[in-house]
């Protein structure tokens, strides 16, 4: 396990008139190597847990173990954590503080001490790999730079780091659909192509349920549901309750349950649906699109 | 370094509707002005104390967690010991009769030093007690309204009465969003090893120093945001004629008269002591 969290609770704003409890109990595992999607409703407490599991936030209660290492005990030091687990936030603005792309991406390697060359090569091949030709975007301001674009410096500053775990807050939040899906591939091929562990937030299981290995569903502090995407979306009813966004397969699954009251819910693709609905109708074959009628 | 918004609660609003809050923001701020001018004024322990009393039972009526109010006020008491320790070294009296404890060059540490710096201490701590409790217990649009009201007679003179309270609110304003501001590049910098708190005293500088230059360009852009905003809600402050018209018109209660009347007599009572008591 790369991250397990135990038995957490963390109250911001402690010892002040504006106290909220923010988790109230949590315990997960983040395995190595996956994409794990923590998913739940505003104020939930997922970007609390993305800072306490990186040892930004000091849990007032329970532990944070790292590679199964207490985070806040003695020999384990907590910066070093940082540079192996890079965090994107969800307004890039809450991130970037350098001038140009260049000096900001380049950051992490110059407080690594890492000999210029490396560090230039880092920057050349993060800035690459998020889509931003190196030698055009080196020098421009951050402040010309459109939302999107931001959000990419972000994830090249993170990348240059070299870390071995990224967290994503609320990835696709105020992206277009396009953006949004780039955005998504762009976290498959981390995973892919450098074996990076993703874990990524969303109050939307919509955009994450094709893409995670594993979902943890947060509600008031707490875990409420975690497994497979297929497991937690067999639970529907009670994600919709949770005002939790569901993908538009599940959408329609729900809604064909007034018909048929049995019908599952759980499948990730179009085609399983299809499959699923035939159980229902023996007589139809799949290039018939009778269900129109009903 | 994080959570810095938790130790900080100077220029925060605390909405919980005790007898302080609800009070004319008029009133509160007159009130304000005559103890303070009383406080600045006293000087003997005996009406320093008959002030400490006072401001128990404002910390009574304004229902504020006392721990909250004295967190808020650690940082600035602990710069004040420093200042303590400078006024006892270098302390002249006025009178020869100085009864000297230690002596060493320039630097003497007697018995009147110490009394005379602890009385003056304890006056800025109940003037900033006082200070940030009026802060604490009034939101910026009300200390705003009711400092516009009574500076109005100013006007007159042809004194910018409204702009002058706005450039102060804002700037007040500006408080609460420079400390969120510093907590974000910290996290920001923290999350890419920059190592806050840790270290020696030069290593901890520099560590700060990182911030200061992306807080002052991000605090210039969000005031470019806020007047861009302010312009395009037609803010005008002075235009020709034109009277800005309030939401939320300033009543007069009993109370307020009641809290005014109460605030001159313990200025007379404290003056009176301060005159009458040998020490």
């Amino acid at each position: 396990m790369l991250f397990e969290v135990k038995d957490v609770y963390y109250t911001r704003m402690r010892g002040t008139p504006f106290a909220v409890e923010a988790l109230k109990g949590c315990s997960l595992a983040i395995p190595e190597g996956e994409i794990t999607a923590i998913v739940g409703p505003t104020q939930a407490g997922k970007s609390t847990l993305l800072l306490t599991l990186l040892g930004l936030l000091r849990p007032t209660r329970g532990s944070v173990l790292f590679h199964g290492q207490d985070i806040h005990q003695a020999p384990f030091n907590v910066e070093d954590l940082r540079l192996r687990v890079g965090i994107v936030f969800q307004s890039p603005e809450a991130q970037l503080f350098e001038e140009t792309v260049g000096k900001d991406v380049s950051f992490g390697p110059r407080r690594k001490r890492l000999p210029p060359a490396q560090s230039r090569r880092l920057v050349q091949e993060s800035l690459e790999a998020v889509g931003l030709p190196y030698e055009e975007f080196r020098t421009r301001y951050i402040s010309s730079l459109s939302g999107g674009q931001k959000r990419r410096v972000a994830i090249a500053g993170v990348l240059a780091l070299e870390p071995e775990a990224i967290l994503f807050d609320e990835p696709t939040a105020g992206l277009d659909p396009q953006g949004r899906q780039e955005l998504l591939a762009l976290i498959q091929r981390l995973k892919m192509e450098r074996r990076l562990t993703i874990v990524l937030t969303s109050s939307s299981l919509a955009d994450v349920a094709a893409l995670a290995d594993q979902v943890i569903v947060l509600h008031e502090g707490r875990v409420v549901l975690s497994g497979s995407p297929r497991s937690v979306l067999a639970h529907a009813k009670e994600l919709l309750a949770l005002d939790i966004t569901l993908p538009e397969i599940t959408q329609i699954a729900l809604g064909l349950r007034s018909l048929w009251p049995s019908l599952r819910c759980d499948m990730l693709t179009l085609a399983e649906l299809e499959e699923e609905l035939l159980r229902f109708l023996p007589h139809a074959t799949s290039q018939e699109p009778q269900l129109s009628s009903s | 370094m994080i959570e810095i918004s938790r130790h900080i609660s100077f220029g925060q609003y605390v909405d919980n509707g005790s007898r302080l809050t609800r009070l004319d923001p008029r009133a509160k701020i007159l009130c304000f002005v005559i103890v303070v001018a009383a406080v600045t004024y006293i000087s003997h322990f005996a009406s320093l104390a008959l002030c400490l009393l006072f401001c128990l039972f404002l910390q009574w009526l304004s229902r504020l967690p006392l721990r909250y109010v004295l967190q808020g006020m650690r940082m600035f008491i602990s710069f004040l010991l420093i200042l303590f320790a400078f006024q006892v070294l270098f302390y002249t009296s006025s009178t020869q009769a100085a009864s000297t404890i230690w002596h060493w060059g320039v630097l003497t540490v007697s018995w009147e030093g110490i009394i005379h710096s602890t009385q003056v201490d304890l006056r800025v701590i109940f003037l900033y007690y006082l200070t940030s409790l009026l802060m604490l217990t009034t939101s910026l649009v009300d200390l705003a309204d009711g400092a516009e009201a009574l500076l109005r007679p100013l006007r007159r003179l042809g004194l910018p009465v409204h702009e002058l309270v706005m450039v102060f609110v804002v700037a007040l304003k500006f408080v609460p969003l420079l400390i969120t501001e510093v907590e974000r590049l910290s996290i920001a910098q923290a999350t890419r090893g920059v190592r806050f708190g840790r270290g020696n005293p030069l290593q901890r500088i520099r560590a700060l120093s990182g911030i200061i230059v992306p807080l002052f360009m991000s605090g210039l852009q969000r005031v470019e945001m806020l007047s861009t905003a302010m312009e395009a809600r037609c803010y005008r402050a002075g235009y020709r004629g034109w009277r800005r018209s309030k939401l939320r018109a300033l009543h007069w209660n009993r109370s307020d008269s009641l809290a005014l009347v109460c605030s001159a007599l313990l200025c007379a009572l404290l003056i009176a002591l301060n005159l009458v008591s040998p020490f």
